[in-house]
């Protein structure tokens, strides 16, 4: 059980959002039981109404059927007394009688106790008189009305002087509810006469067209032999439809009503059925007999508008449901977006830390779990922020040092430590660099080399410290006469100098030469070792139009030969040697 | 990541969805059609017609069906009369005050009593009445001046011939006297022919043929100006013997077997048939018969003027309205003037197809549907010095219930043509101080 529950809520479950999830939950617990309630209040509901249904119609169509029967016994009353009257038997008599003026007289006489008896009822639509063979008594009658009327009488039942209740349609499509009573002679107990009064519909039809049971139900009398309306509630519209409109018989009431009363006797709701109409729907029925006739006193209730009530109702707790359904809908995408939309916030933020910016924070003001956790988180990145600031200072701290101690010793490196000019390493890089950029501009190249005259000597007898001094001395005087930023003065070595003079001109060369000469003479250092008696020096000069075969060893040589020619020709002087030759 | 986030949308959706749609559903629920109407409208008018309409019964059926279909709300139910007269049949209802909405009547004083009482409605303001002849008007606007029904027709009782037997009886002229149409009867009876038939079990027909061409040519002949006057204030003298030579004309034919046989028991359809069927070579009808009586199988059918008149006398024409209708005052007034307009509207071709009656209207219309040797016989008559309508329209009502009995009963040879002369006469002298009082 455990197992199945975290294979549910650990495993399925999480494979779906959490907002998903609330809001799944939420539409299962609100549509769930209104589904639920629905059904069950529709289905209960709508039983009751059909016995509530059954019930009324079942009492009002067996009122409405004694009402008929009693208003039909007061025309059969009334028919009675006609045809027992003297008048009337004695008339009939005479219709039989061979005397024509008697005969005349008896059809008058026989007109007019129609006349008298049914003459002023304004229900009353046709009122005959027919012989024993079925034709009308009346001379002014013509065929076309008096067959129909004859056919009607001969296919009547024979009911031994009861009444006979039957529907007549004119050929027009007029209904009317006759009543054919055989006249007996009463002395031989011999057909006289059959009495033919026809009624109108809506006579009977006012007995219960007031009777409104709601729900669209319709009050009628159908013939149980042949499923047509007889009377209906709307008999006044029924009467007048033409041929060609004429209800189709109610079939399906009337087997349904067959097969109801065949079912069982005893059954207590044997006066009740379902069946469908004509137009297929599902039509509730109550039915009475109407005693002595083939009719039945019907109420249907279309189950459809039966109903309608219930399903208002039912409508109604559905529309309360799917707004309460669209309430929590919405609540839980509100509450599942309080969770979700912080949680991905804090997942996005988290992300964005993870490239080390731990500057973004999560702005929360609740004070639910995520709110801690954010804050939480707040607090962490900012301490991993302050970590990082206090390492990231520390670092460049250590950077700048070390920077500064590379650029330090960089200097170290290229600058002679006695006399602050560049050294011979600094010197050797430089002028490879100067020959590479002056052999592709195909510029001229000078350069320098100066020796300190007799400067061991100087050592020997002014002290190594006076010697530096005046190797700084010599040293200051040729940084001053390097000034271009691309002249580079440098100590080749001991007491010798080198200067590169980029982009310059033999003469120009050895003018400088002369004037750091000069300069260097000007100095008057005492050095009593030397013949000049005071410090000198001399310059080798050598200035060449650099090509790609100039290389720094023959330019140094070319440097060097002069100054060993200076050396050799006496000192303190400036020898120039190009390619032509020392001059 | 995207198509998951759109699938999880989706799955959003359709269970928000799918909810709604259970829940339509369950609220569609057995609610195929929930709105039932009702099998019938419940403003339903339902107008009583009682009407006089033997002989076109089946077309008043057809009439109604029609108007019922124009206005659906409107439908009528028809009863017909029944009996000899349509007073018979209105006197029950009008006692009782049980009126229909439309009835048959006849322009006669009864009527017209029974407008000035207030019981039939003033037609004068409706287009039928602008429409009826003029000289038919007069028959239906009563002493106080009330315009209380819209005539059927023109109705004149002709006599009908079959040329074929008249040849047959060698008969070349048609009579112009009675004497001359006895002739002609006992030429016709010479030649094995029938040479009438009457519908003596109808009486009514008896009254509008024989008997109406006998008083127009006996009695209102000598009272030319002042006859309707004189029966209306009881001063017409009728035991006289111009009177009783009514009653005389009439058994004179029957005495020289002139008649079918059994003419006594013949109905009105019946008649009509013994002359339409060639049994018979003539017959009196009015000319609402016109159309089955002028289409006789396999023969030509001729008319004429029925000559009660004497050898030196014009023949005097029975010439009027047709019993007509009238719209009583009841609640469904309104709707019967429509059923009546109606009725002399388009229902007026569907009688016509039947009856081939002249139009009482003066614009025909589509209901022109006569034989034209009746229109020009009619209006040849209405031209006339004298005429006299049918006895319906002049007749006191208990007088025309009296007569229908009295003729038969002169037929029977039950009472002379004095007796029933003399019974007329006490009648209408009664009518008269009953009317007075």
């Amino acid at each position: 059980m455990k197992n199945l529950l975290d294979l549910l809520s650990l495993k399925i479950l999480r494979k779906i959002e959490i907002r998903y999830r609330l809001i799944n939950s939420f539409v299962l617990v609100s549509l769930l039981p209104l589904l639920i309630a629905g059904v069950i209040a529709y289905r209960e509901s709508s039983q009751a109404s059909q016995d509530k249904i059954r019930i009324f119609a079942g009492e009002v169509v067996k009122q409405v059927a004694q009402n008929m029967l009693q208003q039909m016994e007061v025309i059969e009353s009334s028919s009675e007394e006609l045809a027992v009257s003297a008048r009337m038997q004695s008339a009939l008599a005479a219709n039989y009688s061979n005397d024509e003026p008697q005969r005349a007289a008896a059809h008058a006489d026989l007109t007019r106790m129609l006349l008298e008896n049914y003459g002023s009822f304004s229900y009353v639509n046709q009122k005959y008189l027919l012989d024993r063979n079925h034709r009308i008594i009346d001379a002014q009658v013509f065929a076309e009305l008096g067959n129909n009327v004859t056919r009607f009488a001969a296919n009547a039942p024979d009911l031994k002087g009861r009444p006979y209740w039957h529907l007549y349609r004119t050929g027009a499509g007029q209904n009317n509810m006759v009543m054919l009573r055989d006249i007996l002679f009463k002395g031989n107990n011999r057909l006289a006469a059959t009495l033919f009064i026809g009624l109108k519909p809506s006579h009977f039809s006012r007995i219960f067209e007031s009777v409104h049971l709601g729900y669209d139900s319709r009050i009628f009398v159908v013939d149980s032999k042949d499923g047509h309306i007889v009377v209906d509630a709307g008999a006044d519209a029924v009467q007048a439809k033409p041929l060609t409109d004429i209800e189709q018989p109610e079939t399906a009431l009337i087997e349904a009503i067959a097969r109801k009363r065949a079912q069982s006797q005893d059954d207590e709701h044997n006066d009740f059925v379902a069946y469908r109409d004509q137009k297929k729907q599902q039509q509730l029925a109550s039915f009475a007999p109407i005693e002595h006739t083939s009719w039945l006193v019907v109420s249907t209730t279309p189950l459809n508008t039966l109903n309608s009530e219930v399903r208002s109702i039912r409508n109604k707790i559905i529309l309360i449901g799917v707004l309460c359904f669209i309430g929590s809908f919405a609540l839980s995408f509100i509450i599942a977006r309080s969770i979700s939309l912080p949680l991905k916030k804090l997942i996005s933020v988290m992300q964005a830390t993870q490239s080390g910016n731990y500057l973004m924070r999560i702005e929360h003001d609740g004070k639910d779990e995520i709110a801690v956790l954010a804050q939480g988180f707040n607090d962490m990145a900012s301490k991993v922020y302050q970590h990082n600031e206090r390492l990231e200072e520390l670092v460049a701290e250590r950077t700048h040092a070390l920077e500064l101690a590379n650029q330090k010793l960089e200097a170290l490196s290229a600058t002679d430590g006695l006399t602050g000019i560049a050294n011979r390493r600094r010197f050797d890089e430089a002028l490879h660099t100067e020959l590479r950029r002056a052999a592709r501009s195909h510029q001229t190249l000078a350069l320098l080399m100066l020796d300190v005259d007799y400067f061991k000597n100087y050592n020997d007898r002014y002290g190594h410290l006076a010697g530096d001094e005046c190797l700084r001395k010599i040293a200051h005087i040729l940084s001053e006469h390097s000034r271009r930023a691309t002249d580079i003065a440098a100590r080749y070595g001991g007491e010798e100098f080198a200067i590169i003079l980029v982009d310059s001109s033999s003469e120009r060369a050895v003018q400088l030469a002369q004037h750091i000469l000069t300069s260097i003479n000007a100095l008057h250092m005492i050095h009593a070792a030397s013949t000049f008696g005071y410090v000198t020096c001399s310059i080798g000069v050598t200035a060449v139009a650099v090509d790609d075969n100039t290389s720094a060893e023959s330019l140094l040589r070319m440097a060097d030969a002069a100054m060993y020619l200076a050396k050799s020709q006496g000192r303190n002087q400036v020898v120039f040697n190009d390619a032509g030759g020392i001059s | 990541m995207v198509f998951t986030k759109t699938r999880k949308t989706a799955a959003a959706c359709a269970t928000m969805c799918a909810a709604l749609v259970l829940s339509c559903l369950l609220s569609a629920c057995n609610q195929s059609d929930a709105n039932i109407s009702l099998p019938y409208a419940a403003q339903q008018t339902q107008l009583t017609a009682l009407v006089w309409a033997p002989d076109w019964s089946q077309q008043m059926h057809e009439i109604a069906d029609a108007f019922h279909r124009e206005h659906p709300d409107i439908s009528v139910d028809v009863q017909f009369m029944i009996g000899n007269s349509v007073e018979e049949n209105l006197k029950p209802k009008i006692a009782t005050h049980n009126l229909p909405d439309i009835i048959s009547i006849n322009p006669n004083a009864y009527a017209a009593e029974l407008a000035d009482q207030g019981l039939l409605a003033e037609l004068g303001k409706t287009s039928t009445w602008d429409d009826m002849r003029e000289t038919l008007k007069s028959d239906w606007t009563s002493p106080k001046g009330r315009h209380f029904g819209i005539s059927g027709g023109v109705a004149a009782p002709l006599v009908y011939y079959n040329r074929e037997m008249f040849r047959q009886a060698g008969i070349t002229k048609l009579p112009t006297n009675f004497e001359q149409f006895l002739a002609v009867c006992a030429a016709l009876k010479k030649a094995g022919l029938t040479p009438m038939a009457w519908t003596g079990a109808f009486p009514n027909l008896l009254a509008n043929g024989p008997f109406s061409a006998g008083f127009a040519n006996a009695v209102a002949v000598r009272y030319p100006n002042d006859w309707k006057a004189r029966i209306a204030n009881g001063t017409l003298t009728l035991n006289d013997a111009a009177a009783v030579d009514i009653f005389a004309k009439m058994k004179r034919i029957a005495e020289r077997g002139y008649l079918q046989r059994g003419y006594m028991r013949t109905g009105y359809d019946e008649g009509i048939r013994w002359f339409a069927e060639g049994r018979a070579a003539m017959t009196i009808q009015g000319t609402w018969s016109a159309g089955e009586l002028m289409h006789g199988k396999g023969f030509s059918t001729g008319i004429f003027i029925p000559p009660w008149n004497a050898p030196h006398q014009d023949t005097v024409p029975v010439i009027g309205s047709e019993t007509g209708f009238a719209v009583c005052e009841t609640r469904n007034k309104e709707a019967a003037l429509k059923f009546l307009a109606f009725l002399y509207g388009k229902g007026f071709a569907l009688q016509q197809n039947k009856r081939q009656n002249i139009s009482p209207l003066k614009q025909h219309g589509d209901v022109q549907i006569n034989d034209p040797q009746i229109v020009d016989l009619v209006e040849h008559a209405m031209h006339a010095p004298l005429t006299t309508g049918p006895y319906y329209s002049y007749l006191p009502t208990n007088t025309i219930d009296m007569l229908h009995p009295l003729l038969q009963d002169v037929m029977f040879n039950k009472k002379t043509p004095q007796q029933a002369a003399l019974a007329l006469s006490r009648s209408i002298h009664n009518e008269a101080r009953t009317e007075n009082k």
